[in-house]
């Protein structure tokens, strides 16, 4: 028998029901922007381990931009 | 399984260049198969439309967009909801139609050929096309 849960799509607020599988890989892959409304609703333990693409991407471009940027020198004062 | 292809369907403007229209061709999604909007990048910029028509009444379900093969490609599928059809007493359903917009950072889908990968949640039934402004003048 299949499970449904009804799942919000954060940027407009809709509410679609959609059987657990597909709630599972939303939630797994855009937790960004997808939220589970049921209170019942069981999440997988991967998704609680993993981060989200999104996330991973924003920390791999923070650490990029790290490693290029120059550090900053400090100012030293004109005689 | 080789993805079925569409191409891009572009209007045709009138004398005036006021109105364009275009007699649209639907493709019937087979769910296994899955899409491939091939020269997907050929349109006016910022123009790209894809319809999805979803005949499922049991639940709503999933368009995701693939990543693709270029550098934007590191930010990943991106998943569309879709509103699923109405079931009515009399037997058939009434279709949804979902407008979504491919305009803003098309790049991160774009695989080497030029074409953008299409998928549908496990359940889903309906048609797709794909419509553009022509490029150039």
């Amino acid at each position: 028998m299949k499970e449904f849960y009804n799942i919000k799509y954060k940027p407009t607020g809709y509410v679609f029901t959609m059987e657990k599988a597909e709630v599972d890989r939303l939630i797994e892959e855009e937790p960004e922007n997808f939220e589970v409304v049921d209170e019942d609703y069981n999440m997988p333990e991967s998704a609680e381990k993993d981060k989200s693409t999104y996330e991973k991407v924003v920390i791999q471009v923070e650490e990029e931009k790290a490693e290029v940027l120059p550090k900053k020198v400090a100012k030293t004062k004109k005689k | 399984m080789a993805r079925d292809a569409i191409d891009l369907q572009y209007p045709t403007y009138d004398t005036t260049d006021s109105v364009g229209s275009k007699k649209i061709t639907k493709q019937a999604v087979t769910q296994a198969n899955g899409i491939e909007l091939k020269k997907a990048f050929s349109g006016k910029d910022n123009s790209v439309v894809v319809y999805v028509e979803n005949t499922y009444s049991s639940a709503d379900s999933t368009l995701t967009i693939k990543a693709g093969e270029k550098q934007n490609a590191k930010l990943g599928d991106c998943n569309v909801a879709l509103t699923k059809a109405t079931a009515l007493s009399g037997g058939g359903v009434t279709p949804t139609l979902t407008e979504v917009r491919i305009n803003r950072d098309m790049a991160r889908f774009e695989r080497n050929n030029g074409s953008i990968y299409l998928d549908f949640s496990s359940s889903f039934t309906g048609n797709v096309w794909a419509t553009a402004e022509k490029a150039g003048l």
